[in-house]
Parts: structure tokens; sequence; C-alpha cells
């Protein structure tokens, strides 16, 4: 049974599974970011690369990935959160890795941009967070 | 929904995300480097130390032909033309180095050496707030020789 108390399909542990990986990448790099000693090198990132306000923009960032890679992982505001980190992976692509070629750089940014475009499109499955309060308030 | 299966998902979560958090590995390691192209950037930085800096270019951009992307090459061999005096190149190929890899603190330092060489102080500052960033014994010594005004100043190759 999933938190929503119906029955779990196939598609409901794919989209779980779907969620998971992103969701590590995510809250290990917002981690890293906020407290593993990297918001320098992040704001050096963001100056070499033209990103307006790159001090707030790498607190910004972090906390995007932090808590957007948590809602991710118990599927809550999946569909919201996952729009944000595809914005976000778009411009990473654009402005940092696709001048470094395909294999062994974008490569990686464009699997988690399409991984958070699927979950924009299908939402999170029966087995979140979101599915338990979406029931909850249909039973209201 | 019973409060109890909201814990389940969170624990799932939680398990979910620790153990590849756990394992992530955040260090940069350059791939796709062939060994011909790693011999031959060997070659260059030799040549390079002893300051031979044309034939150390020849090693150099051999190592790029052979080895495509690989921006320890491009920074090494801007550094070269730098020293020849052929500026205008040598900020190409910083540039080329940058967009390969934008957090390389010994790229940002040496392409505001060779701003600083250019007459052009404003980007030479820019590119210190940069290496600040990223590497303060690094940017310390930029900024001596961005206020002494000589490029020069404490100016070590890369990987020497």
């Amino acid at each position: 049974m999933s938190p929503s108390g119906r029955a779990v399909t196939a598609a409901d542990l794919g989209l779980l599974a779907l969620r998971a990986g992103p969701a590590a990448v995510f809250v290990a790099h917002g981690f890293v970011k906020l407290f593993g000693g990297h918001h320098d090198r992040t704001v050096a990132l963001f100056m070499t690369v033209n990103i307006p306000a790159p001090e707030a923009m790498a607190w910004v960032i972090g906390i995007l990935e932090l808590v957007g890679g948590l809602a991710l992982a118990v599927g809550l505001g999946t569909r919201l959160v996952a729009a944000l980190l595809a914005v976000e992976m778009a411009v990473v692509i654009a402005r940092v890795r696709w001048p470094q070629g395909f294999l062994g750089a974008a490569e990686f940014e464009v699997i988690l941009l399409l991984a958070c475009l699927a979950l924009f499109g299908t939402g999170s499955g029966r087995i979140s967070l979101d599915a338990g309060l979406s029931l909850r308030r249909n039973a209201r | 929904m019973p409060s109890g299966r909201y814990a389940v998902v969170l624990l799932a979560a939680i398990i979910l995300v620790a153990l590849p958090v756990r394992a992530a590995d955040v260090t940069e390691v350059p791939e796709g480097v062939s060994t011909e192209a790693v011999k031959a950037f060997r070659g260059g930085l030799a040549l390079h130390r002893e300051k031979q800096y044309v034939a150390a270019i020849r090693e150099y951009e051999r190592a790029i032909a052979l080895g495509g992307r690989f921006p320890e090459a491009f920074n090494n061999l801007a550094y070269c033309y730098r020293k020849i005096g052929q500026l205008d190149r040598a900020l190409d190929l910083y540039k080329t180095t940058l967009a390969l890899r934008p957090t390389f603190p010994q790229a940002h330092d040496y392409i505001a050496r060779t701003y600083l060489a250019k007459g052009d102080r404003a980007m030479a500052m820019r590119h210190y707030e940069i290496v600040r960033r990223l590497d303060a014994r690094l940017a310390h010594c930029l900024l001596e020789a961005i206020r002494r005004g000589d490029p020069d100043y404490n100016d070590m190759p890369w990987g020497s």
C-alpha cells in the first residue's frame, strides 16, 4: 500500500526510482555548496560564467538543491521543484557544460534535466507525500 | 493518511538519499585524455620548467591535438605564449582554458597577469576577485603583482 492508501503499481515504483537519483545528486551538491566549503567555489564559478549577483545566487542555488532534493526524495511539491531544478540544469548546460562537450561533461546535467522534466510531467506517483496530501484534501 | 505511513515514506526517502550521498565523489577528474597526450604534456612541462617556451609550445600543441579538450595543456600553452610576448594569443587560450574548467585558479591568476601586461587593470582585478574565492595564497601573490603593476611578480608556472 502507498501513503495514499491505494495499491502501489510498477509505475509508482518507477517514479520513486526516477525521483531518488536526482534527489540524491541535488542533496549532495546542495549540501557541499551550503555546508561543505564549496560556497566560494560556486561564487567563483558564477563570476566566471557571468551569472548576475553571484554571491546571492550561490546561496539561492545551494538552498534550491538541498531543499529541492529533499522534496523530490519525499515527493513533496514534486512538479514545482522539478520545474525549478530543470531550469537550473538548463542554465548550467548552456553557460558551463556545453563548451566542455557532451561526453564527460554535459551528459550528466542533460540526464538530470530530462529526469526533472519527466517528473514535472508525471508528478511524484503514489509513493509520495503529494499523493497522501491529495487524498486527505479529497476526503474532506 | 495515517501518520505512520508518512513516517515510512520519510524513512525510505532518507535511506534512498543517504546511501548515494555517502558514496558521492565531488572531486573533478579530467576524462578522455589519451596516454600519448599526457606524455606530450609532460614533455612540454619539462621544457616549460627549463624556460624553453617555444619548444614547450610545440609539445603542448601536440598534447592538445592528441588529447582533445585538455585544460591543463591550454593553460600552460597560454603561459608559454605570454612569456614570449604573444599576449593576445595567450588571452584566447586562457579563455579556452576557463571555458573548459571555469574554477581553475591558476588560469584566472594567469589571465589576470595577461590583462595586467596589456594595461587592463580592471580586468586583472575582476579575475583577482575570482582567484580570491578559489585560492587565498595565490590571490595574495596576484594582488601584490597588481599593486606593483608587475605581471611577472611571483609568477610561477602551474605544476612547478
